[in-house]
């Protein structure tokens, strides 16, 4: 199987589209089943919010195989980038 | 909570879209690929016997949760809607909604700009916020989306609002009278697909769908429909418990829609 | 279940929002976190808690103490469920007053029992309104019998006084009730008052369930309100509501003001198609010809037809003053049109005024000439097609019926 493991050091390294699409082509064959958001505060008060939360992956048996980020960079613009996680499945828990 | 007649509700709903697309030239709606919006488009092919007949709009800030993706996807092959994805930014030097409000107005904004859309269908309910009681079927935007809710027109009978100038639109809800849990009646009873976030996993469920930031799973080991119903017919609390936002202060939701964040 | 629409009208100061958060609190129809909202708003406010703060959701109307729109509200009762459209009481804000009142099943007036507050011509008005808008019930609610020692003369001398002006304005003495309360105390609410022995009548709740089941009969012949059209996989069907009578799939019908016959070769109610639909139901409809129903017209069996005329008489209610150009709105069509007052009708009396009387906030005999011949119904036979609104350059200017 698969391991995406050069994918995901690549979108941490530069979340761009073009590492974000690659991490996405692998995710059906990897892994990597679920996963969970962890946002660093409950408000995105600024930049560095944003950058510091993190989606967790995981395997179908709840292992930890990394972290990538929440946002992408389109040029100047940051935007959200959850959509390439699609297929995977939520496990969030708040108190 | 009342569990109000779905025959009556669905001919109010049915009438409203009806009159929208026969008095606008150019109909969009919007959809979160939620419980409520969702019920609107099945109550759209009710509406239009078998298909959406307008653009359904998507305002997209990237951080909505992986299945809500899936969903979108799925569901916009299954009945073929005519689907427009609008890209939000995320700024959060904005203010404390850095991933909706104004963000996703703006993206809005740009878009009935494109596309000149004349009304939007906006699938808000009355009971969802002390606020939101006070809207109409149909309700005027300006260019700037600003709504005066001070002067609001009067809705009687059929003769629902016509727009307040040329660049301005109309909000249509048709689900105005819909409380939660005839939503879900609804979705029981017409078997409208939902998304699998609102049934229970690991004992929670989310009971309003927002993206991932906002959003925060309630206690709950409803895992389908029926669950959901009967939860809600014993529930005390708000369907918005574990929307954030709302524990903002007071007036905040009011100012948001005057600013034209639905 | 089936929702009773409920308008309350009345004065804002006579306690109609006490009345409402009472009615909430005492049916448990409303949610914790709305309470605790409430609380939490009188506190920050420095007043004591009342249960009108459940209902006020914009800030303007928690610090001035004024409702400023529509508030619709649902309470339930023993298994039946209502929806209570509260109406502002000022009188600038009558424009919104007459929104309300257009949804409702039957109407609960509220008139404060003390001595400088009591009936008001806006009272007068109010009822005078929700008459002509088709309400023909009404549970009167004397309220703040507290501040007044529950003095039962002071109940009757209101009651004596209103069934005198409702049966002016046409009100059956039968489709009235009268009902002395305490909305801050919670007298006569859900359960019967100790502090008013003297009342024997039902509580305000119990009236209320009452006045929900007396549906209204529907023996009429067919009329069917046209909305449009949409194209289907069927071609183009007919769109509308079926506002009396039946209709079933293979009948003949006529349309007007058209004036054409058409049969009717399917029936879709919902989406779905039906052998055939009833009083309510929305409907599209496939004509067995061509396109011959437009979009305001009146379908019906042919036998008994709608009026089709470009002259009407109606009784009118301006808010604003009619100037420039008039047209009317009805059934989803606007037609340009002459506007000629006859007469002019105290509301608070229900007498005649001179003829260059104020008509803005009265009532009026007008003779209303359209541009268009189209078709219609006297209000007193089909409500629903028998009202217009009015607009002035543009501008809500009034309502009317049609006589």
């Amino acid at each position: 199987m698969a391991k995406a493991n050069k994918e995901i050091s690549e979108v941490n390294k530069d979340p761009n589209e073009k590492n974000w699409k690659r991490f996405y082509a692998l995710l059906a064959k990897s892994p990597i089943k679920q996963y969970r958001v962890v946002y660093r505060s409950r408000k995105l008060k600024n930049r560095q919010d944003l950058y510091s939360s993190v989606v967790e992956l995981f395997d179908a048996k709840g292992r930890l195989i990394g972290t990538v980020p929440i946002y992408e960079k389109k040029g100047k613009k940051i935007r959200g980038a959850t959509k390439y996680l699609t297929g995977l499945s939520n496990i969030n828990r708040y108190e | 909570m009342i569990e109000q007649d779905l025959k009556q509700l669905q001919e109010r709903s049915i009438y409203i879209m009806r009159e929208a697309k026969e008095k606008f030239g150019n109909v969009a709606a919007l959809w979160s690929m939620g419980k409520d919006s969702t019920a609107m488009l099945a109550l759209a092919r009710k509406a239009f016997l078998g298909k959406v007949p307008f653009p359904i709009i998507h305002i997209d800030n990237g951080i909505d949760f992986p299945e809500t993706y899936k969903f979108r996807q799925e569901l916009a092959k299954k009945w073929k809607l005519d689907l427009i994805v609008a890209e939000s930014e995320i700024k959060p030097e904005l203010s404390g909604y850095s991933c909706c409000g104004e963000n996703k107005t703006i993206a809005l904004k740009k878009l009935m700009k494109e596309r000149g859309f004349d009304a939007l269908i906006v699938s808000i309910r009355r009971d969802e916020h002390g606020i939101r009681a006070k809207e109409r079927y149909m309700s005027p935007r300006n260019r700037d989306f600003k709504w005066n809710y001070k002067e609001q027109p009067a809705e009687l009978w059929n003769d629902y609002s016509s727009k307040l100038d040329d660049k301005g639109h109309i909000r249509v809800h048709p689900l105005l009278d819909w409380n939660e849990i005839d939503i879900w009646n609804f979705t029981k009873r017409e078997k409208v697909p939902i998304n699998p976030l609102y049934k229970s996993k690991n004992g929670y469920r989310y009971r309003s769908l927002g993206c991932t930031h906002c959003t925060s799973p309630v206690k709950s080991n409803a895992k389908g429909i029926d669950g959901i119903i009967n939860e809600l017919r014993s529930t005390k609390t708000e369907e918005r418990a574990g929307r954030d936002q709302d524990k903002e202060k007071e007036y905040v939701m009011e100012k948001l829609r005057a600013l034209g964040y639905m | 279940m089936l929702i009773t629409r409920v308008t309350l009208l009345g004065n804002k100061d006579h306690g109609k929002s006490t009345l409402i958060g009472s009615m909430l609190m005492l049916t448990k129809s409303v949610t914790k976190e709305r309470i605790a909202e409430a609380e939490r708003t009188s506190k920050a406010l420095g007043r004591k808690f009342e249960p009108g703060f459940i209902l006020d959701s914009f800030s303007e109307e928690r610090e001035g103490g004024l409702t400023i729109d529509t508030t619709r509200v649902q309470v339930k009762h023993k298994g039946a469920a209502f929806e209570l459209i509260d109406v502002p009481g000022h009188e600038e804000l009558i424009q919104n007053m007459i929104s309300g009142a257009s949804y409702a099943g039957f109407a609960i007036l509220i008139i404060s029992a003390m001595e400088n507050e009591g009936i008001t011509q806006q009272t007068k008005r109010h009822l005078f309104l929700a008459k002509m808008l088709g309400v023909t019930r009404v549970i009167i609610a004397v309220n703040k019998m507290d501040a007044i020692g529950y003095s039962r003369k002071a109940f009757d001398d209101i009651k004596e006084e209103m069934l005198r002006f409702l049966g002016r304005i046409g009100f059956d003495r039968d489709s009235v009730s009268f009902i002395p309360v305490s909305a801050y105390n919670y007298d006569n609410i859900l359960a019967r008052s100790k502090r008013m022995p003297w009342y024997t009548g039902e509580p305000l709740m119990q009236s209320m369930l009452q006045f929900s089941k007396q549906r209204e009969k529907d023996g009429k012949s067919l009329r069917i309100s046209v909305q449009g059209s949409i194209e289907s996989g069927n071609g183009t069907l007919v769109t509308g509501k079926v506002i009396s009578g039946k209709v079933s799939k293979g009948d003949t019908v006529a349309s007007f003001p058209e004036g054409r016959s058409f049969r009717i070769e399917s029936i879709y109610v919902k989406g779905r198609q039906k052998p055939s639909a009833g009083k309510g139901d929305d409907i599209a409809i496939k004509p067995g010809s061509g396109p011959v129903s437009r979009r305001g017209s009146i379908i019906c069996s042919g036998r008994q037809k709608p009026l089709v005329s470009d002259r009407l008489s109606g009784t009118v209610f301006f808010v604003r003053e009619p100037a420039g150009k008039a047209s009317i709105r009805y059934n989803g069509i606007e037609l340009a049109a002459d506007i000629i007052v006859h007469k002019v009708i105290d509301i608070a009396t229900g007498g005649s005024l001179q003829k260059n009387s104020e008509i803005v906030l009265n009532a009026a005999k007008a003779s209303i000439t359209s541009r268009k011949k189209f078709a219609f119904e006297k209000f007193n036979e089909y409500p629903e097609l028998g009202r217009f609104t009015l607009y002035s350059n543009g501008t809500f200017a009034g309502i009317g019926i049609i006589d």
